[in-house]
């Protein structure tokens, strides 16, 4: 009850602070206040159902890729990917941090702000956005099994914490570069957008 | 103005829908986990098979399970089909170690809360009677340190089935081993007497904040790249 309550003030508080941004047409710090305070409000709202349907989904898809190869198995119920090597199995826990909600919740949060698109063009946006980064996580997970199951339980720290965040990092910020770098680049040298069907 | 409203509106809706009175823990791993002596609960979780030798013969196979969760670590032992004169009851000795980060712990089992040197006799159980027990643990990278004893949670029930074989499930609250949280830490489980396999629980966080930070960043960018657009387009005009 007590967070409920510090969302709503806070909600409140952030409403009127945008609308007073608005009307000056500070625009940047529109975006900054904006995004940051949508990204803590839906990171806020996410827990639990979100983080556990996310981690759900986020297993049950790395489960189809291992039940194609074979290589391990899912738990998508406890949200656990399993790689067994002949004497040493590793449970890999996708849990709050891994199941990519902080990266969308922040993705949507800045999309929603972003002074460039349309409402639709958002909306597309933020749904592709939000896939991109899910099978961006999937495959992320994907690679690190596979390293784990052909190379051993000591190859988790170089296969999750360099590999698997490097390729994933990489994933992210392409789909940052497209959303945000680019159309800044586009609307400086042909003087508008080409994301609205080219009109 | 009216956009901000329906944003409100929205996110309003959504604190009332999460106001509601119900009670969810359901990314825990170990949802449904009671210490009860049922061991249904366990049905629909990663179990392993530990076994000695090259040949692993599913028979002759020792199942475990190790899940955790943000209080307790639990552990499933079910000694089915284990019958190559290796014995088919429990492990009463202090060989249940658990690593968590880099500090490993050794617990022991015994039905006699008074004197934890009193390892349980769980030989003496008869078919479809069960036992509860309770679990001491050492910090085992420091063995000056004397046994201490896991309180509140720290508990067993190991049952034997009609065919002599024995089955156990326990769980020990990580607040009595002096870890205050074990998320993101990696926990590992062995018991030689039970094979020489481990079982390894790691999270697997992609460094969201990095990202979010990042995203963050690239998107502001270009947001002060137009800020100043319009900036030195507007005192073009009025030049």
């Amino acid at each position: 009850m007590l967070v409920t309550s510090l969302i709503l003030i806070g909600t409140l508080i952030w409403v009127y602070l945008l609308s007073v941004f608005k009307r000056a047409k500070l625009t940047a710090f529109y975006f900054i206040l904006g995004s940051i305070g949508l990204f803590f409000i839906l990171i806020a709202l996410s827990r639990p159902y979100g983080v556990w349907l996310l981690s759900s989904l986020v297993t049950w898809g790395t489960g189809i890729l291992g039940s194609l190869t074979g290589m391990f198995s899912t738990f998508y119920r406890e949200n656990l990917i399993e790689i067994a090597n002949t004497h040493h199995t590793i449970l890999m826990f996708v849990d709050y941090e891994c199941s990519g909600i902080i990266e969308t919740t922040a993705f949507w949060g800045l999309v929603a702000f972003y002074p460039v698109y349309s409402r639709k063009e958002r909306s597309l946006i933020a749904v592709g956005g939000a896939l991109w980064i899910y099978l961006a996580n999937i495959l992320r997970l994907f690679v690190v099994a596979t390293l784990i199951y052909f190379f051993g339980g000591q190859a988790f720290f170089w296969a999750h914490s360099i590999l698997g965040r490097l390729f994933f990092y990489i994933l992210v910020i392409i789909l940052y570069y497209n959303v945000f770098t680019k159309a800044h680049i586009i609307k400086n040298f042909a003087g508008k957008l080409t994301y609205s069907g080219g009109k | 103005m009216r956009k901000i409203i329906l944003a409100f509106a929205c996110v309003l809706s959504f604190a009332i829908f999460i106001a509601s009175p119900v009670q969810a823990d359901t990314t825990q791993s170990t949802a449904g986990i009671v210490i009860d002596g049922k061991f249904d609960d366990w049905k629909n979780k990663p179990i392993e098979d530990w076994y000695y030798g090259t040949l692993p013969w599913i028979s002759d196979a020792v199942h475990v399970s190790l899940l955790s969760d943000n209080e307790y670590i639990y552990l499933y032992v079910d000694m089915d089909g284990m019958n190559r004169g290796r014995g088919q009851k429990l492990p009463t000795d202090n060989n249940y170690y658990f690593t968590i980060g880099n500090t490993q712990f050794q617990c022991n089992c015994t039905t006699n809360p008074r004197n934890w040197q009193d390892a349980a006799n769980f030989g003496s159980l008869q078919p479809g009677q069960s036992a509860h027990f309770n679990i001491f643990a050492q910090d085992y990278s420091n063995p000056a340190q004397s046994w201490q004893k896991t309180t509140a949670g720290g508990e067993g029930i190991v049952a034997e089935r009609a065919d002599g074989t024995q089955v156990a499930e326990m769980r020990i609250p990580i607040s009595d081993l002096g870890i205050n949280t074990i998320s993101g830490q990696r926990i590992t489980f062995r018991n030689p007497h039970l094979g020489p396999q481990t079982i390894t629980i790691e999270g697997a966080s992609t460094g969201p904040y990095v990202l979010a930070a990042g995203g963050f960043l690239i998107a502001l960018a270009a947001v002060f790249g137009f800020s100043l657009d319009k900036f030195f387009k507007n005192r073009v005009k009025i030049l």
